[in-house]
């Protein structure tokens, strides 16, 4: 086998065969399981650097395994699975090292960290899936490896939230199977390429097609919160942090809106799906989430159910961006994949150190946490700042494109005014919380564990968030340096247009 | 040496997590503005810098007017700076003042030496929200609620320059376009520029936040953020107003109205103050308003711009360290036992105040002298400015008679030393930039201040009643006081029904319509789908 049909494999073995041996170790050996754990996440890393740089070069990767006549798993590693496969690797590794200090004193650990290896498998799988068939294996495979996380607590909302997410997720599934089944016998087995495929097939009904737009983002849209499907999200939030920072910012929510990008640009094709008149109509849903998101996220005192009604706004950004025709648009979208990551995943971070610290978990209760918390609540102020759009951090280059995209495409006068609404929107919930978190004098706290730590909380915890606001910084610094994630998405919308 | 550019951006920034660091550090907030100062003073105009991979495109560079703008936003955050290290010492939150004045000051040198939007935009956003650590730094009622109007209304005018950016950019395509390359721009363009600069300049109409916002800050504070900072209007209207190319007769009118008749009314308003430091915000307001009719004409006579903007300029020079000055004087002269200080305190003011022979009638004849095009605009903005001759005096005596109630405990140290060298900058910088010393409106000006001696001294006891009738902030009084009661109404109801549950609403909870049908309206669309659907199978076409 050569190195470019082993790569996608080896990516994967990275977290699949840390994740299995994790199942059979018992609960003490922490030593071996964070070993396995780190190491796997590092090996990941070294293998996706290999994967980058190939991919730079035009190197092909592709792994095709038959399993029935016309029905392959395929897996393919093109620039929009790499934008995709860094991100997850990345940010698997800093909540790996959160996760070991979050939950150090807490039962189950072998099996909440064997399902985290799997969730992470499942999301790199998807990434990196070469047709639509494979994309709902690794889908399904995600949904399965993430309903153990979310109910891992064990308490009765723990399990309502659970389920709730599985009755969600598993529906979106049905939706998402059927439109693939309906369009593999319309259309034949079909390959996920750049520009899409559909728009060269001759003699396709065009109904058909839309109804089958519509079950297949129907189906992603339950991962990606659009509304109205966005429900079990913030009832997901009773996970434990490092699980609603990997849901929120590279897994489940993000394999919905990459799944929804998959669609429209390499199934559809971005300009057959205009031609179709699909892309208004998923424009308008997203900017209604955008706006709505916003507004719930206005009236939630606790701190992360907030947070997740901003990722149901700020993912929808994603879905917007794709729905805007125009290469400045694909920019916009496909870059905030990465940028929406990197800064909720610092949010959540800083939110399971709040609670796990000072067990701090409403936005009241957080008078005066910059002084007790300064690493931690600087990186939550970054973040936060960059959600609302302001520079230099990456969010602002996400808005700057969004904007500049739906000027392009002549649809300024509708986008733009959501987009401002939203940055104001935005402003309104997270301010409030910097403003009583530097300005206002602190209260007691409800539940300190001070004795525990000798700085503002354990290493591990301190320093992921702070590793991740850096970073969210920098890519919006030096975005227009080589490598950025904002070259890369320049990158993909050069390829996904054929004009 | 170009990299002085990049150094006057950087070194506030990299200096801001040493200020806050204790005693031992502190020192270096006066090292902050030292880069920009050097780059003002050594490198010519013209320079510039380029940085492409930084942000989306980074050019930095310096022409004639932004090397004014420099000059003298830096002697001002020097001296605030010092002023600030000299003061400061029983503060315990010092740290934060400092953390903040570094920040403030690298977005407000920053945006200037900017050239392209995005770098602009990110020094315009820094020094925005900075400024709000400064107006809220000392935590009374007074300053919280400044802040939060400071804050909304500055918000605003970044957001909406966000967009006026996006459509200039989508438009030229350049992220640094020429002057010429800016013309043909949309009036929603054109308006979102006034608009978003007019907040930030304090124009009347758009200045409600000013009289707030400015007299809470600590002097050091208020002294930056009426000299400096509300002056990063003028260089982004000069940045991205398409002066000196096609005329804007529109848009020169609506300059010229709103400021000509702004700059009277905000003096009027303030003459009617008792706090010297809304005083002092009132004479910045009218100032700016001021300028901002001087703009118009120069919208309207593209081949007088480049003069206008340049005398402008040196006007804004004279204003910026003449108003840092007497906000530190307030300070000061609070702060110390000493007749002679008061005597110090009068230059700035009589500076400014247009003084014959001083730098600023100089600057006024100056401006006057460029204005003079003809015109109907032209000729609408000079009335004014006679009306301005004849008032900002009498705002001055008011200032100056409301502070002979003020005086200190302690006693005078060298302390003040920073205060005094900024009153000598004040007084002899705009001398060196001007050919000839001139007598301004003299006669206008000792009749402002013969008639406002008269009042003052008490010979209109019918003017006295009307002193302190209209409130800081004046048109923010009209609603938002209502807003509070509301909340804390409907807050203190939910309190009530909480206190049980022990869970605290947020009075935002009053606004939005509580909007709990989440989960049937996500078990809506899967089920119209699903019968939508069905009905596609069970009917054929």
């Amino acid at each position: 086998m050569t190195p470019s049909v082993l790569l996608p494999l080896l990516i994967l073995a990275s977290s699949l065969i840390p994740g299995l041996i994790i199942f059979t170790l018992k609960e003490e050996r922490q030593r071996l399981r964070s070993l396995l754990n780190l190491s796997g996440a590092i090996v990941k890393v070294a293998l996706v650097g290999w994967l980058i740089w190939g991919v730079y070069q035009e190197q092909v990767f592709e792994t095709r395994w038959a399993l029935a006549p016309g029905l392959d798993l395929v897996l393919h590693a093109d620039a929009l699975s790499v934008l995709f496969v860094s991100l997850s690797t990345l940010l698997w590794l800093v909540t790996t090292i959160y996760a070991i200090g979050y939950l150090q004193h807490s039962p189950d650990r072998s099996r909440f960290f064997g399902f985290f290896s799997l969730c992470v498998t499942a999301t790199v799988g998807l990434a990196m899936a070469g047709n639509l068939f494979t994309f709902v294996i690794f889908y399904e495979l995600l949904t399965l490896a993430t309903y153990p996380l979310v109910a891992h607590k064990g308490t009765p909302e723990a399990i309502r939230g659970a389920r709730l997410y599985l009755a969600y997720t598993l529906a979106g599934g049905v939706l998402l199977l059927v439109g693939a089944v309906w369009l593999r016998t319309l259309a034949g087995p079909l390959d996920f390429s750049q520009g899409g495929i559909l728009g060269d097939i001759p003699g396709l009904d065009q109904d058909s097609l839309r109804w089958i737009f519509l079950l297949l983002i129907a189906g992603l849209g339950v991962k990606a919160a659009l509304f109205p499907l966005h429900g079990w999200l913030p009832q997901a939030m009773v996970a434990p942090a490092p699980v609603s920072a990997l849901l929120h910012a590279v897994a489940v929510v993000k394999a919905g809106a990459f799944g929804i990008v998959r669609v429209v640009y390499d199934v559809y094709g971005v300009e057959f799906a205009a031609e179709l008149e699909v892309l208004t109509p998923l424009g308008v849903i997203a900017a209604f989430t955008i706006l709505y998101g916003s507004v719930k996220a206005m009236s939630q005192d606790q701190l992360k159910k907030r947070l997740a009604y901003s990722t149901v706004s700020q993912v929808s950004y994603i879905a917007l961006g794709t729905a805007i025709l125009g290469p400045l648009a694909t920019i916009g979208g496909v870059v905030h994949l990465v940028h929406q990551g990197i800064m909720k995943i610092t949010l959540f971070f800083a939110a399971g150190n709040y609670a796990e610290t000072l067990g701090v978990h409403r936005v009241s209760e957080m008078n005066g946490i910059g002084r007790r918390m300064p690493a931690t609540t600087l990186a939550f102020s970054v973040a936060a700042l960059g959600m609302i759009g302001l520079p230099p951090v990456a969010g602002f280059i996400s808005k700057w494109y969004l904007g500049l995209g739906a000027l392009e495409a002549g649809q300024g006068a509708w986008i733009i005014p959501v987009l401002l609404a939203s940055s104001v929107l935005n402003a309104a919930y997270f301010m409030p919380i910097l403003y009583r978190a530097w300005f206002l004098p602190p209260n007691a706290w409800p539940c300190e564990n001070d004795t525990r730590y000798a700085g503002e909380t354990l290493p591990s915890l301190q320093w992921p968030p702070v590793v991740t606001a850096s970073l969210a910084l920098l890519v919006g610094l030096f975005a227009a340096s080589p490598y950025s994630p904002l070259e890369w998405a320049q990158l993909i919308a050069s390829r996904e247009y054929r004009q | 040496m170009n990299l002085l550019l990049l150094a006057s951006w950087l070194v506030p920034l990299l200096l801001a997590p040493a200020v806050i660091a204790g005693n031992r550090c502190r020192w270096l907030l006066i090292a902050a503005p030292l880069p920009a100062l050097a780059a003002a003073w050594l490198l010519p105009a013209g320079s510039q810098l380029s940085l492409p991979w930084l942000l989306l495109g980074t050019e930095l560079g310096m022409d004639g007017v932004q090397r004014l703008f420099l000059t003298f936003t830096a002697l001002l955050w020097l001296a605030a700076s010092a002023h600030c290290l000299a003061s400061d010492g029983e503060d315990p939150h010092g740290g934060r003042l400092r953390l903040f004045m570094t920040l403030a000051m690298s977005g407000n040198i920053g945006l200037i030496l900017s050239t392209d939007m995005i770098s602009f935009y990110l020094g315009f956003a820094l020094m925005g929200l900075a400024s709000f650590g400064l107006v809220v730094h000392t935590a009374t009622r007074a300053a919280r609620r400044a802040a939060r109007v400071y804050l909304i209304m500055t918000l605003a005018s970044e957001f909406l320059l966000l967009i006026a950016l996006l459509l200039i950019y989508q438009r030229t395509g350049l992220l640094a376009p020429a002057p010429e390359q800016l013309s043909g721009g949309s009036n929603l363009e054109m308006a979102l520029l006034f608009v978003s600069f007019a907040i930030k300049a304090g124009l009347f109409g758009f200045h409600v936040w000013l009289p707030l916002a400015h007299p809470a800050a600590p002097v050091s504070a208020s002294a930056v953020l009426s000299g400096a900072m509300i002056a990063t209007a003028l260089v982004g209207w000069f940045t991205f107003l398409p002066l000196g190319g096609a005329a804007q007769p529109f848009w020169g009118w609506v300059f010229v109205v709103s400021g000509a008749l702004g700059a009277t009314l905000a003096a009027a308003i303030g003459l009617l103050q008792q706090d010297p430091k809304v005083i002092l915000a009132y004479s910045s307001i009218s100032k700016m308003s001021l300028f901002a009719a001087a703009i118009g004409v120069a919208l309207h006579q593209p081949a007088a711009a480049a003069a206008i903007m340049v005398a402008i300029t040196v006007y804004a020079l004279v204003h910026g360290l003449c108003k840092g000055a007497l906000f530190i004087g307030v300070g000061v002269i609070k702060q110390y036992h000493s007749r002679a200080l008061f005597g110090l305190l009068v230059i700035p003011a009589a500076i400014l105040s247009g003084a014959p022979f001083a730098g600023g009638a100089a600057a006024k004849d100056l401006l006057s002298g460029a204005l003079d095009t003809g015109g109907a605009a032209a000729t609408t903005v000079l009335l004014f400015f006679g009306v301005a001759a004849l008032v900002t005096p009498m705002l001055m005596v008011r200032f100056l008679w409301v502070m002979t109630h003020y005086r200190g405990t302690a006693r005078l140290s060298q302390r003040v030393t920073p205060w005094l060298l900024l009153i000598l900058t004040a007084a002899l910088l705009p001398i060196a930039l001007v050919d000839a010393l001139t007598p301004g409106s003299a006669l206008l000006w000792a009749l402002g201040l013969a008639l406002a001696l008269l009042v003052s001294s008490g010979r209109a006891p019918w003017l006295h009643p009307l002193s302190g009738t209209i409130p800081a902030g004046d048109l923010i009084e009209l609603f938002p006081q209502r807003w509070p009661t509301i909340a804390a109404r409907v807050h203190s109801r939910q309190a009530a029904a909480a206190a049980e549950r022990s869970v605290r609403p947020l009075p935002i909870r009053a606004w939005i319509p509580a909007i709990s049908a989440d989960r049937a309206a996500s078990l809506a669309l899967p089920l119209v789908l699903l019968v939508l659907l069905v009905s596609l199978w069970l009917f054929p076409r």
